[in-house]
Order: C-alpha cells, then structure tokens, then sequence
C-alpha cells in the first residue's frame, strides 16, 4: 500500500502553505512572507487535535521560518526553495538533540534568501532572540515604541538622554545610586513631567496614554498596615466591569509561577514572591510597557534567575516593551539585552 | 425585650435605630480608607473641625449638621491646597488646622456669648436628638459610599497600593483622593451627631480593626475588599447591638455603641486559631 505524504505534494495555485498531522490537512494558508506561519502559530493556540507528526510543505524556507516551524513543533517539511543557512539551523538542532529530529526537504537550494530578515537572523543563535525579532518585524507584539528625547532633569543627574526603544524592544537601563534611574521612570509613567526634552510612548506624552498601558513596578510597594491580597495586587490593572477578571488573574499567576500564594497577603510575600506577583500584574493588565524599577534589589542568586526567566519569557512570549533600570549586573549578565548607562561622570 | 418594643414605638428611637444602622453599616467604609490612606491626623483635625462647626452654628442660630460638613469640607480642601506637592502629606497641615479651628472655635464662642458648654456637648451626640432631613442626609451618604466604593473597587485598591502605580495606570489619583477626603469630612460631621466628637471612632474605626483581627485571628482571609465586607458587617452589628443594650438598660447610645464596638474588638482580638 502506497502512503499518501500530502506535504510533499505541491502546493495548489496561490496557496504559500499547508500544515499537515499525518496525513491530514489540518492548516491552509495564501498569505506572503512569514504570516502564514504567524497564523499557523495562532490556529494552533486553538488547534486540539494531535501535535505529533506535524509536516509542512512551504513555498519559500529561509532561517526565519525554520525557526517559527521548529517552535512549532513541525518536524517534516518540505520547501519549494530553501535556504542553507535553514539547512544549517535545522542540522545544528538535530546535532544538539542527537539524531535527525526534524526533516528538511527543497525542490531547490541557495545558500540564502535575498531578504533583510535572513540577512539579519544570518550570524544569530539564539531562538527565542531570533523569534522576537521576527515578531517585532511582523509588528505582532504586545509593546509599542517609546522615544525620549534630550530629557534633562533639574536635580539628579539626568542630562540630555536620549534613546530610542522600538515596540517590543527590551532595555536595561544601569548606573550607580542616585543616577536618575528612578527619575526616569517617573517621567516615563507619567508621575513627573519633563520641563527640558520630551517623552513619546506610542507617539503620546505619558499622561495621554490610553489607560492601562504602562504596567509600572516600583521597589517600593504596598506596605500599609491593611495590606491587600495576592489576587487583588494581580487584578489592579484590570479594567473595571471586566468579565472573567478571575480567570485572568490566574492565567496570569501560573504565567508566574505564583498560583501558590493565592490567599496570602502581599505584604506577607518574601521579595522574590512579591516579584513574581508583580509581574503577574503586567501580565494580567496586557501592558504594552513594562516600567521596572530594581526588580532584582535584595533578592538572592535564586530569586535574581526566577526574576530573569520571566522577563525572558514574557520577552518572547506578550512581547511588551520592557524598560528595566537596575544596578544589579548580574542580572544584566543574565538578561543579555541592550544596556543603556546614564549618568557616568562626564 | 417588653421595654424595647415599646421603645420602638417612639418615633425619635426609631429615628435613632435607623440612623445607627445605617452609619453602622457604612461609616466603616470611610473608617478602611481613613486606615489604608493613613489619614488618623485628618480625622482628628476634622474632630476639631466639628467643634469650630458647632461654634459658627450655635453663635449665628444656623442648623448644626449642614455646618459643621461645610467647615469639614473647607478643612480638607485647604489640606489638600496645602499638601500638594508635598511629601509630607497631611500631618503637618492637620497639626495646624487643628490648633486653628479650636482656636477659631474659642474665639466665636468667647465674642458671640455662646455658651461653652452648649458646645461642648457637641462631643457627646444623641441618635435620639436626629431629625427626619438628617436621616435622610445619612441615607444619601451611605448610598454614595456604597455606589461610589463598589463602582471604583479596583481604581480604590490601585490608590491604596501605591499612587504612582495608579498614574501609572491612568487613574486620576487626585480626584478620587479629594472625593475620599471629602467622604471622610461629611461623615465625620454626621457621625459627630449621632455619636459624638469624642466617641467617632467607635463606628469609623473600631469595626475596621475588629475586621483586620477578625479576618487575621480567624484566618478568614485578606485583602482590602474583604475588609471593607466585613468592617461594614462589624459596624453594622456593633451599632444594633449598643443601641439595643441602650434602650434596655437606658444607658447613652453613644457609650453603648462605643463600648460594644470595644468589647467586639477585644473578643476578636484574643480568641481564634492563632
């Protein structure tokens, strides 16, 4: 009996993709450059079928989609021309898992893809890096751009900074004590208003935002005598009237890993645990951006990792624009992302 | 029980019954945000305030509660005037309007030929001493509170938790801590005639410790919203039950009510699982 392979069949007239489980057709679609794997990646947010045994027969597979299919988990795929610098991605991989996992098949190779995507992801490594650059280039991220501009602070010594964050970027913002780190963040929130330079958050002053859009986490937080719960610190930026608040903030406590402290006190929660609520917070709010002030400030080795996984995850994952201002190098070590100095000696 | 039921047959005890149940049941909400925004100075100024009130009222023959709210609220808009952008917040201001308005009050009740004592026993009040608009002023408030509390429940918790998040969100912090200031002021005014300056406390405060240690002791949870569930509970059972042991054993509302709502509290405070 002849095994029908679907994926290797040709794709029909003006169809650019088709996703096959076994051999049935579970995914279709006409579109251009990586959205048809963008769309593929939100039907299988729904997809309840089996996630074994998934093929695609692509038109076109340069680095950028290699590594969309292979988060995907399609492990047979079948192009009409692909690159070597995808070959090469998807050997590495199957070197690192000890045997050929994923299957790449072409009608016909180059050694690359003419386009500025397979130019930029050509000498990078990392997955979820690469994975967010491609996100922000299909404009699929939660974040948005934020642009400040020759901002000068009377007091403190913020003079003249000026950068440039694109939506869904990530930034850590280093410098000593009393550099203005904070201060900037003030200004970033709204909290404060620039007398010299100017702040853009998806083209708007701060204060005009749309409401909810900025999820700031001071270091100092709630400490009163009658503190509010978990749950309550979690819900604050939900939307007054909103259906299936509860939900949301669970979804947004297990994205954290802090489902567990659900009943306790916030001002009962050790550093670590009042991080990750926090953040669950941010998550629970779907903030564009993520304003953090030390997040990592008296925490320890283990606290200061748990911290970093989850920027890192929420980075790849809502794609917020994070702004994080910190002293702590370790965790800029371990962040990886740009670094932005303020407040050097002149 | 014979002596209550004839009681409640007296209009100004029925008038006084409601009144209590109804500050009971929502003078505690004011009492969380007085605790959660650290306002005890304010409260205290606008005690004062209440006094002042009482002097302008009894001096110039004007009805006592209206007056006394409106001096409340001038108090607490000129601590807001004088607070802004100040770190500080309200102590200083209230230290200084406090002295100011007993000051004020000495003065009015020295020119005016006032009698001293008439004012002074404005800090012992009297459910009984209620008129039916004055009633109706309490009903009003307590429905706003309540409307208010439960219609801005998550804006309320992100002020609570800290004003530079709440900006953050895009909550106009100011005008929701000028519409709880004012709360506080208004209820202020009125529970100072149904309890007294000096015993206040006993429905703003007092039910919203004895939530915090109900809710501690008896492991029944946290959270701010719960507090606010309960405190109002608290209130509300404290202020039924002072006002029936007054009428019992005819002793003065006001101490009833304030020695319950201690009782309750020492109660709450030594039994349970901890």
């Amino acid at each position: 009996m002849t095994v029908q392979e679907g994926w290797k069949e040709p794709l029909p007239d003006g169809v650019t993709l088709r996703v096959f489980c076994g051999d049935t057709l579970i995914f279709s679609s006409a579109g251009k450059w990586l959205m048809p794997l963008f769309e593929l990646e939100d039907f299988m947010l729904t997809y309840d079928g089996s996630r074994e045994n998934l093929s695609a027969h692509d038109t076109a597979v340069g680095k950028a989609a290699a590594v969309i299919m292979v988060r995907l988990g399609i492990i047979r795929i079948h192009a009409n021309l692909a690159s070597e610098l995808a070959e090469k991605y998807i050997a590495a991989l199957n070197e690192m898992h000890g045997g050929n996992c994923i299957e790449l098949q072409a009608d016909r190779k180059v050694p690359e893809l003419i386009c500025a995507t397979e130019k930029q992801l050509a000498p990078m490594g990392d997955s979820d890096e690469m994975y967010r650059i491609l996100r922000q280039r299909a404009k699929l991220v939660r974040g948005v751009d934020v642009v400040v501009e020759h901002l000068t602070c009377r007091y403190g010594s913020l003079r003249d900074l000026s950068f440039a964050l694109p939506a869904g970027g990530s930034l850590l913002v280093i410098g000593e004590n009393g550099t203005g780190k904070t201060t900037l963040l003030r200004f970033l929130t709204g909290n404060l208003q620039p007398e010299h330079g100017h702040i853009r958050i998806d083209g708007k002053n701060p204060r005009a935002l749309t409401p909810r859009t900025v999820c700031y986490v001071p270091q100092q937080q709630d400490s009163a005598l009658f503190p509010l719960s978990v749950e309550e610190v979690v819900g604050l930026g939900i939307r007054q009237g909103t259906h299936g608040v509860r939900e949301l903030v669970l979804h947004a406590m297990q994205r954290t890993g802090c489902t567990a402290l659900r009943g306790r006190s916030y001002t009962s929660l050790s550093g670590g645990e009042k991080q990750r609520v926090s953040i669950a917070r941010c998550i629970a709010q779907e903030a564009k951006v993520l304003l953090l002030d030390e997040p990592t400030s008296a925490l320890d080795d283990g606290s200061r990792s748990m911290v970093a996984d989850i920027l890192r995850s929420l980075s790849v994952r809502e794609i917020p624009t994070i702004i994080t201002v910190t002293h702590d190098m370790e965790l800029v070590k371990q962040l990886g992302w740009h670094a932005l100095t303020i407040g050097e000696a002149a | 029980m014979n002596s209550l039921a004839l009681a409640l047959t007296i209009a100004p005890v029925v008038r006084g019954f409601t009144a209590m149940l109804i500050a009971g049941a929502a003078f505690p909400l004011c009492g969380v945000m007085v605790l959660r925004l650290d306002l005890i100075p304010m409260r205290y100024m606008l005690m004062h305030g209440v006094i002042l009130g009482g002097a302008i009222s009894l001096a110039l023959s004007l009805p006592l509660v209206p007056v006394t709210a409106a001096v409340n609220l001038l108090l607490v808009f000129l601590l807001l005037a004088l607070s802004k952008d100040k770190s500080s917040g309200f102590g200083p201001g209230s230290a200084a309007a406090m002295v100011v308005s007993m000051a004020l009050a000495s003065l009015i009740i020295h020119k005016s030929g006032v009698n001293a004592n008439s004012t002074l026993n404005l800090l012992w009040g009297s459910p009984f001493a209620l008129r039916n608009a004055d009633i109706a002023a309490l009903a009003v408030l307590a429905v706003f509170l309540v409307v208010y509390i439960t219609l801005n429940m998550r804006t309320l918790l992100a002020v609570f938790y800290n004003r530079e998040v709440a900006r953050s969100l895009g909550i106009n912090v100011e005008f929701h801590y000028t519409v709880m200031v004012s709360l506080i002021a208004l209820v202020v005014a009125l529970a100072m005639k149904l309890l007294g300056a000096l015993l206040i406390d006993a429905l703003l405060v007092l039910p919203v410790l004895t939530a915090a240690r109900f809710l501690a002791v008896w492991n029944r949870g946290t959270g701010v919203t719960k507090l606010f569930i309960v405190s109002s509970a608290a209130g509300f059972c404290i202020s039924a039950a002072g006002f029936v042991l007054a009428v019992i054993f005819d002793l003065p509302p006001s101490a009833s009510v304030s020695l319950a709502a201690g009782v309750l509290y020492i109660l709450f405070s030594f039994g349970g699982k901890k």
